[in-house]
C-alpha cells in the first residue's frame, strides 16, 4: 500500500499532474525530496542549471552491482571536491517499483541531498545525455558549467578516474580563463 | 562494419585511468559477423549464427542469467522467440558474460532461465565474449535482427517497457521481426533501454 502510493507520487510528480493526496508519511516525504522524476530534457535542463565549473552526473540503479560498488567513490568525490566548484548529481534508472530499494540505498550510504529518478521513457533519456550511450548502466557524465558535456563513459570507475576526469574538465577551464 | 563512437569529448591527459570506452555497435546495414563462429550451449551443444539462420531472418539475442532487465523481458523474449520462429527467423540467445566473474550466470542458470521461460531456441555460451566483441554489444538485453539476406534491420531493445508487459506502448522487437519477416524495413530501425553492461571476459580469453 505504502510502495503504491509512492509510485503514485512519483509519477504524478513526473508529468507535472497535481494530484489531491492524504497528508504525507515520512517516506513519502523522503521519496519526493530525494529521488526527483525527470524526463531527459528536464535533466539536462536542470544540470545547465546547476552553480558549477563542473558537473558530474552518475547513472546507476540499485540492483546493478557496479553501480552500487562506485557510488561511495562518487559520495567521496562529491565531499572533497566540493568546494573546487565539482557537483555530482545522480539520476537512478530503477524502474518505478524499485522506488523503495533506492532510498533505501541512499539511507545506507547517508545520502540526504536531492537527487533524480527516470520518470520517463528509456530512450528519451539515453539520447538526451548521448546518441551513443548503449543504456547500459553505470554511466558516468561529465559537463561543464551550463550543461556543456565533456565526456562520458559507460562502465564502473574508482575515485582516481572520476577525480582525473573532473581534475582534466577544471583545468580545462582554467586554460580557457 | 563499425561505426565510430565517440566516448570524450575532451582532450584527456595521457595516462589518465578511465573505464573501457564503449565497443562501436555493428552497423545497420552490415552483413552477420562471425556467422560460423562455434559455441556451446548450456548443455554442451555445438552452435553458430549460420546455423540458426531463418530464411526470412535471423535474430541474435545478447542477454544473461543474472541481469534484473533481462529477467524483466524473460517472458517475452521466449514469447518473441517463438513468433520469430513461426514467421521464419532463425533465433539464437547468447550470453557473452564471463561466469567467473558473475556466477550465476554459468550453465546451471542458464538451463534454469531457458526451462522456465520456454526458450525454444539455442541459448549459447559466448566463451572469450567473441561475439560480442564482434557486434559491438553493450549490454542486456540487446537485440540484433538480420534480414534474409543476413543484412542488420534492425538493432535495439525489445520494447518501451522492461517493467511491466502489460503497459508497453511501443512493441519495437515483435514490429521489426513482422516487418522483416514481410520482406519490409523495420521502423524504427534502432532503439534504447537502460540495461547491465556485459560482463567481458578479457581480451584474449
Amino acid at each position: 500500500m505504502r510502495i503504491g502510493f509512492i509510485m503514485a507520487l512519483l509519477s504524478a510528480a513526473a508529468v507535472c499532474v497535481v494530484v489531491a493526496a492524504p497528508p504525507p508519511t515520512p517516506d513519502v516525504v523522503a521519496a519526493d525530496r530525494l529521488l526527483r522524476p525527470v524526463s531527459g530534457r528536464q535533466l539536462r535542463a536542470a544540470l545547465a542549471a546547476v552553480d558549477a565549473e563542473v558537473v558530474l552526473l552518475n547513472v546507476w540503479a540499485t540492483w546493478c552491482v557496479p553501480c552500487r560498488e562506485e557510488f561511495p567513490d562518487l559520495l567521496r568525490l562529491r565531499r572533497e571536491y566540493a568546494d573546487r566548484g565539482v557537483a555530482v548529481e545522480f539520476l537512478s534508472g530503477d524502474f518505478p517499483s524499485q522506488a523503495v530499494d533506492a532510498l533505501a540505498f541512499l539511507g545506507e550510504l547517508g545520502v540526504a541531498f536531492p537527487t533524480y529518478v527516470k520518470g520517463g521513457k528509456d530512450m528519451e533519456l539515453i539520447e538526451a545525455l548521448h546518441p551513443d550511450w548503449s543504456g547500459a548502466l553505470p554511466a558516468t557524465f561529465v559537463f561543464a558549467r551550463g550543461g556543456r558535456l565533456l565526456q562520458w563513459w559507460e562502465g564502473a570507475a574508482k575515485f582516481e578516474a572520476f577525480a582525473a576526469a573532473v581534475d582534466a574538465a577544471l583545468a580545462r577551464r582554467e586554460t580557457a580563463e | 562494419m563499425m561505426r565510430a563512437r565517440f566516448t570524450a569529448m575532451l582532450p584527456l591527459a595521457a595516462g589518465l585511468v578511465f573505464a573501457a570506452a564503449p565497443l562501436a555497435a555493428l552497423d545497420l546495414g552490415a552483413s552477420i559477423p562471425l556467422a560460423s563462429h562455434a559455441m556451446v550451449d548450456a548443455d554442451g551443444r555445438k552452435w553458430s549464427v549460420g546455423e540458426v539462420e531463418g530464411e526470412r531472418g535471423t535474430l541474435v539475442i545478447f542477454i544473461c542469467v543474472h541481469c534484473p532487465w533481462v529477467q524483466k523481458w524473460n517472458d517475452r523474449i521466449g514469447d518473441l522467440g517463438r513468433a520469430a520462429r513461426s514467421a521464419g527467423i532463425g533465433v539464437i540467445a547468447v550470453n557473452a558474460n564471463d561466469a567467473r566473474k558473475v556466477p550465476q550466470d554459468g550453465p546451471a542458470g542458464m538451463r534454469r532461465q531457458r526451462d522456465e521461460h520456454r526458450f525454444e531456441f539455442p541459448y549459447v555460451i559466448d566463451a572469450g565474449s567473441v561475439l560480442a566483441r564482434a557486434y559491438g554489444a553493450q549490454r542486456t538485453p540487446e537485440v540484433y535482427l538480420f534480414d534474409a539476406a543476413g543484412v542488420l534491420a534492425y538493432r535495439g531493445t525489445i520494447d518501451d517497457n522492461a517493467d511491466d508487459a502489460a503497459a508497453v506502448e511501443q512493441h519495437f522487437l515483435r514490429d521489426a521481426i513482422a516487418a522483416v519477416a514481410a520482406g519490409k524495413p523495420a521502423d524504427p530501425s534502432e532503439t534504447k533501454a537502460f540495461g547491465c553492461t556485459i560482463k567481458m571476459y578479457p581480451e584474449g580469453n
